[in-house]
């Protein structure tokens, strides 16, 4: 798998889908998109460089262990639920935060971190399997 | 016996996690059941404690995930989350006995639309018995589990698993609940694998693939229910079942009847549990065998009850005497066997045909008396299962065909084998009489063929569980070693696995001497789920 | 329609059965994933077909069929009115959304014209919720299969002995 094409493009890929995911992240909240389908193609652009350069270089890159990222995602997910009781809110009620930036309102909420919380745990699990896979090869 | 100055602190938890329940009841027992008029609306902030005990621990996992790397940190994490989500379960127990049903709509999306976690007093009962089961499992996997084990998430797993047991006692929803089956479903799949033996293959592939189908059962029972429904709300359920008449009705409760006896294990869809809780690491087998199939009798009360109403008695018949069959053929199937392991498997399926007899007898005081059995069996087979895991390091092998002289060599663990065993069988001084008790009474109550036949399964099990014991103990734990020996290697126990043991001995015992703390809540449950008046207008009021 | 849709569930479910009864773990593997999918397809006619039409209904009350719309972000105005009413919001939405939610109830029962008006949107969330579930489950049954093959040597149930054994007879007396 690994030709020189794959190798030279496959950095680039990785990255360009990662800064997808992202958007699509972000874009989530009031359009198609999310956190689920992010992680997905994030998860996928970190296969892509697991296949071209090894999965060894894959977690170096990482830094952080894949399940260390899900266990950082599922406990973001949960607390964005809980941090309603400082508003006085049943579990998981979303709470609004809008700051203006430049004159330009940026709404932050709960709700975004929560699936700043799924995208982080699906990005873990799947590609911890990935790799996993990756690596009995 | 020198006290290592890391135990201190779990065991001082420990005490205090003991005391609170008890201090919790003996406050409660007494001013409750005044009816709908005396309930006072509980403060906003109450309705967190609903969710505490499953928020808990899912925080509590997911820690021990992310900071996997730090293996001494994984059993402490776990450890203050349990012992937090216990004290919340004591003060849900509190809130609720006091103020009737509590109620917490998810994200403020108000019923019948919206995911409520509603918690009655029957749920907050189990939640709190679940919650005090995991702590102590888990002062008993503090010991049992190594580095290497922690390393490959026992925690995360063993939190989770409350959690999805938790959840399942507390929600509100009949999708959630699938949805809570189904988390403490993956969470029991990443421990039954837990070790990786070859027999634990074995075993799992078989609990894997039932289950899996049990719940995809009750999943095809939820679709056709919201079919002709329209709706999830458990509450909202009981009002259109109760105006709707015919097929459907009938299918759908045979459905539901189908796949909670399949996850409860009654007898003759029991066959996946005796091949497989034997299998995983001791501390696995007795949360699987102390919670799981409790969930199924849970949700068998909780749907052909009070979802189902006066539709639900067409199914009662056939409830009790599955349970009656189940009763007597596992107890016969306890007796058969050589492996104590599997001797305690069939004495839980045993246990839950008798839970069963209770639901089938349409009483409020048969009903009562399957609570306080549920709450009887999470303990004790629990500690059965725990107790035969200590036996098996003392001695290498837990095994009818070997004799081990436990007896003589390690007074202690065959002493409470012997207390935890009586308790199955229903004998006196222990937690299981009482249940026992009122459950032969409430059959011999009522009239017709099952009545009878309830009040004769649940002796005649208590009778072959009291000989099976008996033999286990003469066989296993009087004879003298012979020789033979299964090539397993005595690994010896830590003094430190006996404090579990004890805390459930006392808690077994005191359940039989104060049999109120458990029997007035469970009245109360039984009631609650017989008439859910309050519960019902609780949720409506929320609309 | 759903008499087709019914049709094809029990086949689904016929098929499922058939695999599930067999030996081989695969086969019994494949039968539970067909099982899967035919609750979900089973899930998704009993919420109510319809056809190209949003699961939103009008706000003019019109029930006439509409193309699928795409949704444009909020006006910037929108969100200024949630910023003012930052703590009322959640409320305030889960109210509005509440009664969305009421109208289709009574629309589906009241009928069948305004049925077809809308979609049901909760068949859907239901099954991509189960689709999950069942996703990662069927994950992990398969790699277990493929452990227990390797350790066991055997992807026949029949011979998968190791938990049960033959009992070997304890002592008679004491």
């Amino acid at each position: 798998m690994s030709t020189l094409i794959f190798r030279t493009v496959a950095p680039y890929l990785s990255a360009l889908m990662i800064l997808f995911s992202v958007f699509v992240l972000l874009r989530g909240h009031n359009e198609p998109g999310g956190g689920f389908i992010g992680g997905l193609i994030a998860a996928s652009a970190i296969a892509i460089y697991g296949i071209a350069y090894g999965v060894e270089t894959v977690r170096r890159a990482m830094y952080i262990h894949p399940n260390s990222l899900a266990g950082f995602g599922l406990l973001i997910g949960a607390l964005s639920g809980v941090a309603a009781i400082f508003a006085g809110e049943p579990l998981f009620t979303g709470l609004w935060w809008i700051p203006v930036v430049g004159g330009v309102e940026i709404p932050l909420s709960t709700v975004m971190t929560f699936d700043i919380g799924v995208y982080l745990v699906v990005v873990g699990s799947l590609s911890s399997i990935a790799l996993t896979l990756e690596e009995t090869d | 016996m020198q006290m290592r100055r890391e135990q201190v602190l779990p065991a001082l938890l420990g005490f205090i996690a003991l005391l609170l329940p008890t201090a919790a009841f003996a406050a409660i027992a007494v001013p409750h059941g005044n009816g709908p008029a005396m309930l006072t609306e509980p403060t906003r902030y109450a309705a967190w404690l609903t969710v505490a005990p499953i928020v808990l621990p899912i925080i509590g996992s997911a820690l021990t995930l992310a900071f996997r790397h730090k293996i001494a940190w994984q059993a402490n994490i776990a450890f203050g989350a349990m012992f937090l989500a216990t004290v919340s379960a004591v003060f849900l127990n509190i809130v609720v006995l006091s103020h009737g049903p509590l109620l917490l709509a998810a994200g403020n999306w108000l019923p019948p639309f919206g995911i409520i976690i509603a918690v009655d007093v029957l749920g907050a009962l189990l939640v709190l018995v679940t919650c005090l089961v995991g702590f102590i499992g888990l002062s008993y996997a503090r010991c049992d589990v190594d580095h290497e084990g922690a390393s490959f998430g026992f925690y995360t797993f063993y939190c989770l698993l409350i959690a999805g047991v938790c959840g399942s006692f507390a929600t509100g929803d009949i999708f959630n609940l699938y949805v809570w089956f189904e988390v403490f479903l993956v969470s029991s799949f990443g421990m039954i694998v837990f070790g990786g033996e070859r027999i634990q293959m074995d075993g799992a592939v078989k609990y894997g693939v039932l289950n899996l189908i049990a719940t995809t059962i009750f999943l095809i029972a939820v679709g056709a229910l919201y079919g002709f429904t329209g709706t999830l709300n458990m509450a909202d359920i009981r009002h259109v079942l109760a105006e709707t008449e015919g097929a459907p009705v009938v299918t759908v409760g045979a459905l539901f009847v189908l796949a909670f006896a399949m996850k409860a294990a009654a007898f003759p869809l029991h066959f996946w549990l005796p091949a497989s809780y034997h299998t995983p690491r001791i501390v696995v087998g007795a949360l699987f065998a102390g919670l799981l199939t409790k969930v199924g009798i849970y949700s068998l009360m909780r749907v052909m009850i009070m979802l189902f109403g006066d539709k639900g008695t067409m199914f009662l018949p056939l409830i009790g005497w599955v349970g009656v069959a189940t009763a007597v053929l596992a107890a016969l199937g306890a007796l058969a066997q050589t492996n104590l392991r599997r001797l305690a498997a069939f004495l839980v399926i045993s246990g839950v045909g008798v839970m069963m007899i209770g639901i089938g007898l349409d009483t409020a005081e048969g009903l009562t008396g399957a609570i306080v059995y549920a709450v009887h069996s999470i303990l004790v087979m629990t500690a059965l299962f725990l107790v035969i895991g200590v036996v098996e390091r003392l001695t290498g092998d837990a095994d009818l065909t070997i004799g081990s002289n436990v007896y003589a060599r390690y007074g202690l663990a065959a002493g409470l084998f012997l207390i935890f065993g009586l308790a199955v069988s229903g004998l006196p001084p222990f937690s299981g009489f009482w249940p026992k008790l009122m459950l032969v009474q409430a059959s011999l109550a009522g009239s017709g063929a099952l009545a009878l036949a309830g009040a004769v399964g649940v002796i005649l099990s208590g009778l072959l569980t009291t000989i099976a014991i008996g033999r286990a103990w003469v066989l296993v734990f009087l004879r003298p070693r012979d020789g033979s020996e299964n090539g397993h290697v005595a690994v010896g126990a830590p003094r430190a696995m006996a404090a579990p043991l004890v805390a459930l001995a006392i808690l077994v015992v005191a359940l039989g001497l104060l049999p109120t703390i458990v029997i007035a809540p469970a009245q109360s449950g039984a009631a609650g789920l017989l008439d859910p008046t309050v519960y019902l207008q609780r949720v409506q009021d929320m609309e | 329609m759903e008499t087709i849709f019914s049709i094809i569930v029990g086949l689904f479910f016929a098929a499922s059965i058939y695999l599930m009864l067999s030996p081989q773990l695969v086969r019994i593997l494949l039968g539970v994933s067909i099982f899967g999918n035919a609750v979900n397809l089973m899930i998704f006619t009993a919420g109510r077909l319809t056809e190209a039409v949003p699961p939103v209904l009008s706000a003019a009350g019109d029930h006439a069929p509409q193309p699928p719309v795409t949704p444009t972000s909020p006006a910037p105005d929108a969100i200024a009115d949630q910023a003012a009413a930052a703590g009322d919001a959640a409320v305030h939405a889960a109210h509005t959304a509440g009664d969305a939610a009421g109208a289709v109830a009574s629309a589906i029962s009241q009928s069948n014209a305004d049925m077809l008006a809308t979609a049901n949107p909760l068949p859907q969330a239901l099954i991509l919720t189960a689709i999950v579930i069942s996703f990662s489950i069927f994950a992990f049954l398969l790699v277990l299969t493929f452990r227990a093959y390797q350790s066991l040597d055997t992807d026949s149930v029949d011979s998968m002995r190791l938990a049960e054994p033959t009992p070997r007879v304890p002592p008679l007396g004491y």
